[in-house]
């Protein structure tokens, strides 16, 4: 038996019932009763703050209906104002009354080690291993064998459950509603947008159907910025000389990035910025990548004008997918 | 060392010599019955814990957690977790007659026409913020104290994990009124999925339910955000809390301290009014931001549109770091066979994120694979006492640091009056130079500071009094230190020069493992980060400071160190 154990088993002395001080520490208050009933004043002051504030509370939940904004506000500030006196004051009473009031002294305790007689370890171990050779698996390969398959293969159904969390992805990431003969509806007045409405140096966006008509689906990727470049600017690829109509471009507003829709486009130096990540795009030069994370350039649309109405149309849908890129793109 | 606690006159608690009352007695005797509760409550009551502020930041966790359930509570009352999209005609003006979602529709109800619903939306959002802040600081002084170690290393991977799920609880709670700002964050993570090679893309269509945005994202967010993440995060913490009891706390080095003691105040009744007070102050300080400082006002952004975004959109502070990293990264992207990777995205978004975090959940058990260290640490180091371990801290914040202010170049861009590409090309470089300059740089300073203490603990205080001596000699009046500082200095528990190896080959011409063991070689070339230069201050003093791991090599058992010094 080590003396630790003695320590431990025999009769505790009276002493024992209370940590052990180490260092005592007076402060004023202790040798002083009238300073201490001053610190009692503080506290019980504090609590009736926090009482005060409960009150305070309940009041301004009757008093301030919110109906409005403004009051919505008013109400906000005054129920948190009252609740936070109220919770604040019992804090600031709870910690005075430890620090003022309380002993303060040091105290010390023992650690003991958290690891078992040598011998209790030594008894599990067997003990583990008795239980073991009892069930008799290290023997009886068949029932062990049999055993894991039927445990693992149990691990499969949750995870074939889950195979209906969604559709597959099929070609969606590929697809979007704009095909041949699309009239490019402004995406604020649900209108066909016509040649001369747009400034130069005008931007808007614009979606294959009214806003209404499409699946949120659908407008997420179906989202295109039709522009208006300063005459003569436009640098078209080889191969898509016909894709613009007299200086106005379409271009997916779905970055390439991580799809955030871009917003912005600064009408000196012809360039759409993404407000999430700062990839920039030169529109006049087939809106390739100038700076930023972005990859790729944005997919063009091509687009005409009906010669009769007036009406922006697109001649084809996209070629590529819009949007991030994705392991199938290719 | 026994003598050294010898109690004072009277320094016993009043209780002593009074015996409880008998109604007292009784009802404990009642419970004790049924439950055996007396010697736990014997045990638990008298329980010493350690008091530093920096012991607070734990409890600060704990406590934002506990308003977080109910503030959370109190919310899902109101909010309504549907796609389902509706006409607003509510109280706030400026959005009646707009179509919405019915979540965002629940979100201004509850925020307008619910009398202290705003409140509480704000109180929620705050402790929220506190909640991931309190963590990250506590899990700070757990790493640069280095209270991670044995017996602690599963409380830091548990920890750990209460960590990475308070982000991903953050993220879905922050994105569940689908307004504007967190619509634009949902599409991130969509982009971000569908940058992940092979999977990516199956993996975006499962968690969304098809395209985005769908309209399963939101009710699955709720259930994960009401029920999984916060049973997780209960049970974890209870199990972190009932560790932490059962191994009790590490204290900082001082005199009457030791590695087999706890100093401080005991559980009952000191400590519990205390923490008590401490969780109404807690409270109170998240109540009063709610109150004065607006956060997150969803009705300004507007419900979620696709096709637009609001300038300046960030994140809150823990996830912005991810934001920041996507922000800086420069564009590779490789097309082979036909398959797309987005290094772009894949990289700063999901590979840079795995290699930090698992750094983080390993980092326990490689320093004690490199410093062979196997002993019981119950003893706060000084960060300045592990040069290594504090630099390689500093390093990693000073990463984080800068992907988290790259989150925000457009920002800095604006209000400093540099261009936009200057700030990302700053970061670039920053993100490559900044971490390996504050990793040499904290070493020094930890090194200076060692000496420094080295010096002052053996010469005493410097007084600038100079004094001429009789011979003529000019010399320094020193000041001695007062009796706790030398203790306080924790100079027996300095990191060290890493140990003698033994020759290459010894006397029967057999080669040592370290010259042939290749993983032995790695261990000893990574020791160059944990271990410092002999210090000449250190051999000055001589043998009394010898740093204890060099001077009492473990012997590999746990609890080795039990019982040597008490000698009862």
């Amino acid at each position: 038996m080590t003396d630790q154990q003695i320590h431990e088993n025999r009769p505790t002395p009276r002493e024992d019932i209370r940590p052990r001080v180490i260092e005592r520490v007076i402060r004023p208050q202790d040798a002083d009763p009238r300073r201490a009933k001053r610190a009692e004043r503080i506290v019980a002051l504090s609590f009736l703050l926090s009482a005060v504030g409960t009150a305070g509370f309940i009041a301004a939940y009757v008093a301030f209906v919110p109906h409005s904004t403004g009051s919505a506000g008013t109400s906000n500030r005054w129920l948190g104002a009252s609740l936070g006196v109220a919770l604040a004051g019992l804090a600031f009473g709870l910690i005075g009354w430890v620090r003022w009031l309380m002993p303060a002294h040091e105290t010390v305790e023992e650690r003991h080690s958290l690891a078992s007689p040598e011998r209790d370890v030594a008894a599990a171990a067997d003990i583990v291993m008795t239980g073991f050779r009892e069930t008799g698996l290290p023997r009886r390969s068949l029932l062990k064998r049999t055993l894991g398959l039927a445990a693992g293969l149990l691990a499969l159904p949750p995870i074939v459950m889950l195979r209906d969390l969604g559709p597959l992805p099929r070609t969606g990431l590929r697809t979007t509603p704009w095909q041949k003969g699309s009239l490019l509806y402004n995406a604020e007045t649900g209108r066909p947008v016509k040649l001369g409405d747009l400034e130069v140096g005008g931007f808007t966006t614009v979606l294959p159907l009214p806003r209404e008509q499409l699946s949120e689906e659908d407008l997420a990727k179906s989202a295109v910025v039709l522009i208006r470049l300063r005459p003569g600017t436009n640098k078209p690829l080889p191969g898509r000389e016909n894709w613009a109509y007299q200086d106005h471009v379409a271009y997916s507003k779905i970055c390439t990035h991580v799809g955030c829709p871009l917003t912005l486009y600064e009408k000196q130096v012809q360039q759409l910025l993404c407000p999430c990540h700062q990839s920039t795009f030169d529109v006049p030069d087939g809106a390739k990548v100038i700076f930023g994370p972005a990859a790729r350039r944005l997919p063009q649309l091509p687009i005409s004008v009906h010669p009769d109405t007036g009406e922006f149309y697109a001649t084809a849908g996209f070629d590529e997918p819009v949007g991030p890129s994705f392991w199938e793109r290719g | 060392m026994t003598s050294e606690y010898r109690p004072t006159a009277d320094g016993h608690a009043s209780v002593n010599g009074r015996r409880a009352p008998a109604q007292v007695r009784r009802a404990l005797a009642e419970v004790d019955e049924r439950f055996g509760a007396a010697t736990f409550l014997r045990r638990t009551l008298n329980k010493v814990f350690p008091d530093h502020w920096s012991f607070m930041l734990g409890e600060i966790a704990l406590y934002s957690f506990v308003i977080l359930l109910l503030s959370g509570t109190f919310l899902t009352l109101f909010f309504h977790p549907s796609s389902q999209e509706v006409v607003y005609n509510g109280s706030y003006a400026p959005l009646r007659g707009i179509k919405m979602t019915e979540a965002f529709n629940s979100t201004l109800h509850l925020s307008f026409d619910v009398r202290g619903g705003l409140l509480v939306r704000q109180i929620h959002h705050w402790a929220a913020l506190l909640f991931v802040a309190a963590i990250i600081a506590h899990m700070c002084r757990v790493f640069f104290t280095g209270a991670f170690r044995r017996p602690r290393e599963t409380n830091w991977l548990i920890g750990f994990t209460l960590m990475t799920l308070a982000l991903l609880e953050g993220f879905a709670g922050y994105s569940l009124p689908d307004d504007l700002l967190s619509g634009t964050g949902l599409r991130i993570a969509y982009g971000v999925a569908e940058s992940i090679p092979i999977v990516g893309t199956y993996v975006a269509a499962f968690v969304f339910g098809g395209q985005f945005p769908g309209t399963e994202l939101i009710p699955r967010l709720y259930v994960v955000h009401i029920l999984l993440i916060p049973g997780l995060l209960l049970a974890l913490i209870s199990a972190h809390m009932m560790i932490m009891w059962h191994q009790k706390h590490t204290q900082w080095p001082g005199k009457h301290r030791s590695n087999d003691n706890v100093v401080g105040a005991p559980f009952y009744p000191a400590f519990m009014v205390k923490t008590g007070g401490f969780f109404f102050a807690v409270f109170a300080v998240t109540v009063l931001l709610a109150a004065f400082f607006q956060i997150n006002p969803v009705w300004l952004y507007g419900p979620y549109d696709p096709t637009q975004v609001s300038a300046g959109s960030q994140p809150d502070f823990y996830i912005g770091w991810l934001e920041g990293a996507l922000r800086m990264m420069p564009n590779p992207e490789t097309n082979i066979a036909g398959h797309t990777i987005s290094w772009n995205v894949f990289v700063p978004a999901v590979l840079i994120p795995g290699l930090f975090f698992t750094a983080m959940a390993v980092y326990p058990a490689l320093e004690a694979w490199v410093t062979g260290d196997r002993e019981i640490h119950n003893i706060c180091d000084r960060p300045r006492n592990r040069p290594g371990r504090t630099a390689l801290g500093v390093m990693m914040i000073s990463y984080f640091a800068i992907m988290l202010l790259a989150g925000a170049n457009d920002l800095i861009s604006v209000h400093f009056d540099i261009s936009l590409y200057t700030t990302t090309w700053i970061f670039r470089i920053a993100f490559l130079v900044v971490p390996p300059l504050a990793f040499f740089v904290t070493r020094r300073i930890c090194l200076g500071l060692q000496r420094h203490d080295l010096r002052t603990a053996h010469h005493g205080y410097e007084t600038g009094r100079i004094v001429m001596l009789p011979h003529g000699e000019f010399i320094e009046v020193e000041q001695e230190l007062p009796d706790d500082a030398v203790a306080r200095m924790g100079l027996e528990y300095r990191q060290g020069p890493a140990p003698e190896l033994p020759p290459p080959v010894d006397e029967h011409g057999v080669r040592a493992p370290h010259t042939r063991n290749p993983l032995l070689k790695v261990r000893r070339a990574l020791g160059t980060v944990w271990y410092e230069p002999e210090l000449p201050e250190a051999r000055e003093i001589g043998h009394e400071l010898v740093p204890q791991d060099a001077a009492t090599p473990g012997d590999g058992r746990p609890g080795g160190t039990e019982g040597q010094p008490g000698g009862h």
